[in-house]
């Protein structure tokens, strides 16, 4: 299932104004009957047709009624092509999915992911981005800066939750890209990608608050450990969340991993979501607790070894929205501007083309309603 | 504030339901009493007479308080230091390092000593349970050596408050953090002149601060990577690793506004030492009374005349220090450079100003935070955690050390495991010494060197 049709990008006006009137999750209309089984007629303009039509053509493409009681037909690609847009059209009106629509969301992502390689193969042109942590307003500009997913193939690296607002949107939203586009899009998994990160960073928290139970969290946190962990690029480019491992020296040991796992706490898998490069030449101790620091030596001989351009990677913030490392071995791009809301730092993309030509496309934040004011409690004592 | 009300109602709830004869059915919480105003006990029926009243909780209390641990239960000695240029006396406490003897032999491997400040209206005494965990936890993870453990009551706190009530009434609320970071530095070197003078193993120091200690212990840092080093060498180049304990500059100076109204609604005496325990653990100040026997005691004395306890350190004397107290604080913490290996514990949020939000997104300090969900407390300790101990509350607050010692034992440990790397490993490992041999391996196999 890859179509070419055009995802509907949002006005980002419009989208603002719908924004403001942010309605609860699940159950907010009942009208509508049971459409399991509707043998609906695929358009390749159906999400603007249910924009410039009302309440006939919602009902074909299940936006605006419980969507929970929309099923992915196995059977049947059309519904669930029509289930899929209407998911991501709601989505992308910064509305989270019923908790009955993850579960069918999860369950299928888990079809399409499973078959993906440690290694995931990612040809040319592509566009690549760093972190995301939620900040789903950001994530839309990122759309409108690189091009909207499908025309634009698109290779995220990890962290799309915690710390920001919207990890359940920003999550959901990639994940129904990636089963509506599979081809077009990959996500790998970061570090954040985990159920231990998630339960003190706020996902886990941002779940509870939305869905009222952990059930959503256990869904999603289930699914990540069937994200790939890299992707190559044209057999030239290195992409992972994190960094280089001390046990891995050429990426055929990476495609001996088994990654359908939790994020381990130490050993190859949590390396490549956690490392770091640095100034210091060979292998050092990470700051963070987890991973190593690898220096220009340990860069220029996996480059070497494995025939690579460059190694692309996300996971540190970086006030410009890229940066370059050994001196151009390894590049870190991050793509959540002003990040958690107050670091003040740039964004970037990195397109790559055709001919492997590297082009970065920096942002700011977009322009939005605002966040919600978030009431953070001080404590009655602190001396 | 109002959370403290809460509390404040419901011990007097409690405390109506006693007088009535109701059982409030925990004997944790029975015989609280959280609000001080004498009133007269009701709890047989009748009335007893003022006198007799007094003489019963003087003798309930007497006998209470002998049932206390010591500080003794928990460190090897508490040496009094003397600064001869101000006359000022601090008290200390030591747990002594505990070296296997096979390692006293091998050179590379030195004494590891965690050197605690604590924070304002704290004591010495609030890292007795941690100090005790430390010991424990590294018999129960096979730790080759056990790290010894320094603190002392900062000036004008517990017993360094009463050891100068006549020879320094006044420095006692000199509490600049200028003043705080010369009596560290007075202290420390003291210490090491007393245990590691000879120099023949020096130790390793890792630098434990919680709250307003953490400040202190970050400026003395900071200021000693930038050349102004007010150690002798010998004694900064043994500093390996510095961990705050929940502080943020911003929430910490955002927090100070209510500071004065909190004050004013803490109780200003307690009729026993019991009551004052009580009156910590009900308010949610501290969750965990293993912890708040030992350390409360230290922040009241009891008055000879009326037997009633007041507490050590007026607080609100402090004030006109509180806000240059955390000024920089964040700044300085992430700009100090990796000699320093750094981490920060936090509780309950993972709220980081600015400073350490990009700090921490960089990489440049390790953030560990504990949170009151027991669903997160289990999964937030590692792997190599099999066995965790009921001496941890299962509530936690801003004294997380003395709230779940056995967990923030586990964390620091880790943490000095990982970055000190000869000092302190697991015999299980056998095959790798340390973890700079480790590195030594991989950078071999790998045929590059750190240059």
């Amino acid at each position: 299932m890859d179509l070419d049709s055009d995802v509907q990008m949002e006005d980002a006006i419009e989208q603002e104004d719908e924004l403001q009137t942010n309605v609860p999750v699940s159950n907010k209309q009942e009208s509508g009957g049971n459409r399991d089984g509707d043998d609906t007629v695929m358009s390749n303009n159906l999400i603007a047709a249910t924009e410039a039509t009302d309440t006939a053509d919602q009902e074909n493409t299940g936006v605006g009624k419980p969507l929970q009681q929309v099923t992915i037909s196995t059977t049947n690609p059309k519904t669930q092509i029509n289930t899929l847009d209407g998911w991501i059209q709601q989505l992308s009106q910064c509305k989270p999915l019923s908790e009955e629509s993850v579960k069918e969301l999860c369950d299928t992502a888990i079809d399409v992911l499973k078959d993906e390689e440690n290694v995931q193969p990612v040809s040319v042109p592509v566009t690549i981005c760093g972190d995301i942590h939620g900040q789903f307003h950001d994530l839309m500009e990122l759309f409108k800066i690189g091009g909207p997913c499908p025309d634009t193939n698109y290779l995220f690296m990890g962290d799309y939750v915690d710390r920001g607002y919207y990890s359940v949107e920003t999550v959901s939203y990639l994940v129904a890209m990636k089963v509506r586009y599979p081809k077009r899009i990959t996500i790998l998994r970061g570090n954040h990608e985990s159920r231990q990160i998630t339960q003190v960073y706020g996902f886990y928290d941002e779940c509870f608050r939305k869905y009222g139970s952990a059930n959503v969290w256990k869904l999603f946190t289930d699914l990540f450990d069937y994200f790939p962990i890299t992707a190559l690029v044209d057999n030239s480019i290195f992409c992972l969340h994190g960094g280089l491992s001390p046990m891995i020296e050429t990426i055929d040991q990476v495609r001996e991993l088994n990654r359908f796992q939790e994020v381990p706490h130490e050993g190859p898998m949590c390396d490549l979501l956690w490392s770091d490069p640095d100034d210091r030449g060979g292998w050092g101790i990470s700051p963070r607790g987890a991973g190593f620091t690898f220096g220009q030596d340990i860069s220029e001989q996996f480059n070497h070894t494995n025939g690579l351009s460059l190694t692309a990677r996300a996971h540190q913030l970086v006030m410009e929205g890229y940066s370059w490392s050994h001196p151009d071995l390894v590049v870190t791009i991050f793509s959540a501007p002003n990040y958690c809301y107050r670091c003040g730092n740039q964004a970037a993309i990195m397109e790559v083309d055709e001919n492997l030509n590297r082009d970065f496309l920096q942002y700011d934040p977009s322009i939005r309603p605002g966040e919600p004011t978030v009431t953070r409690k001080t404590p009655d004592y602190f001396l | 504030m109002s959370d403290f009300q809460r509390k404040l109602f419901q011990n007097k709830l409690l405390k109506a339901e006693h007088s009535l004869g109701f059982d409030a059915g925990d004997d944790e919480t029975e015989d609280s009493f959280g609000d001080l105003t004498p009133l007269p006990n009701l709890r047989n029926g009748r009335r007893h007479s003022i006198e007799e009243d007094h003489d019963s909780r003087v003798k309930e209390d007497k006998e209470y308080v002998e049932k206390l641990p010591k500080w003794t239960d928990f460190f090897d000695n508490n040496d009094i230091y003397r600064d001869t240029n101000s006359g000022y006396c601090f008290q200390t406490y030591y747990a002594e390092p505990i070296l296997k003897e096979r390692m006293l032999a091998d050179t590379f491997n030195n004494p590891v000593i965690f050197v605690a400040h604590h924070g304002a209206g704290s004591s010495g005494l609030t890292f007795a349970k941690l100090a005790e965990s430390i010991k424990r936890q590294v018999g129960i993870q096979s730790y080759d050596s056990t790290p010894g453990l320094f603190t002392y009551d900062m000036r004008g706190h517990a017993n360094t408050m009463m050891l100068n009530q006549d020879t320094g009434p006044k420095l006692n609320y000199s509490v600049s953090i200028e003043q705080l970071c010369k009596d560290f530095v007075f202290v420390l070197t003291q210490f090491y002149n007393s245990h590691f003078a000879s120099g023949s193993c020096p130790p390793s120091i890792f630098l434990l601060g919680h709250s307003l200690g953490g400040s202190v212990l970050t400026k003395i840092v900071y200021e000693m990577q930038q050349g102004v080093n007010p150690f002798p060498k010998s004694i900064s180049d043994l500093i390996k690793g510095l961990i705050m304990v929940d502080i943020v500059e911003d929430t910490a100076v955002s927090a100070l506004d209510s500071m004065d109204s909190y004050l004013r609604g803490v109780p200003k005496q307690f009729l026993t030492l019991k009551d004052a325990i009580d009156w910590h653990i009900n308010t949610g100040m501290l969750n965990n009374r293993k912890s708040a026997i030992i350390s409360v005691p230290a922040l009241v004395s009891k008055s000879s005349s009326t037997s009633v306890y007041h507490w050590v350190t007026d607080l609100s004397k402090t004030s006109p220090y509180w806000h240059s107290w955390f000024t920089g604080l964040s700044s300085h913490f992430i700009h100090i450079t990796n000699a320093v290996s750094k981490m920060l514990i936090l509780v309950n949020n993972d709220y980081l100003d600015k400073n350490l939000m990009i700090g921490q997104m960089q990489g440049r300090y390790q953030l560990l935070v504990f949170h009151n969900n027991q669903l997160q407390l289990k999964n937030t300790l590692t792997t190599q955690t099999q066995t965790i101990s009921s001496e941890d509350s299962d509530q936690l607050g801003h004294f997380v050390h003395e709230d779940i010692p056995d967990k923030v034992a586990i964390s620091i440990l880790e943490f000095v495991e990982r970055n000190d790397y000869q000092d302190l490993f697991r015999s299980e490992n056998a095959t790798i010494n340390s973890k700079t041999d480790m590195l030594n391996k991989l950078n071999a196999k790998w045929g590059v060197g750190k240059k």
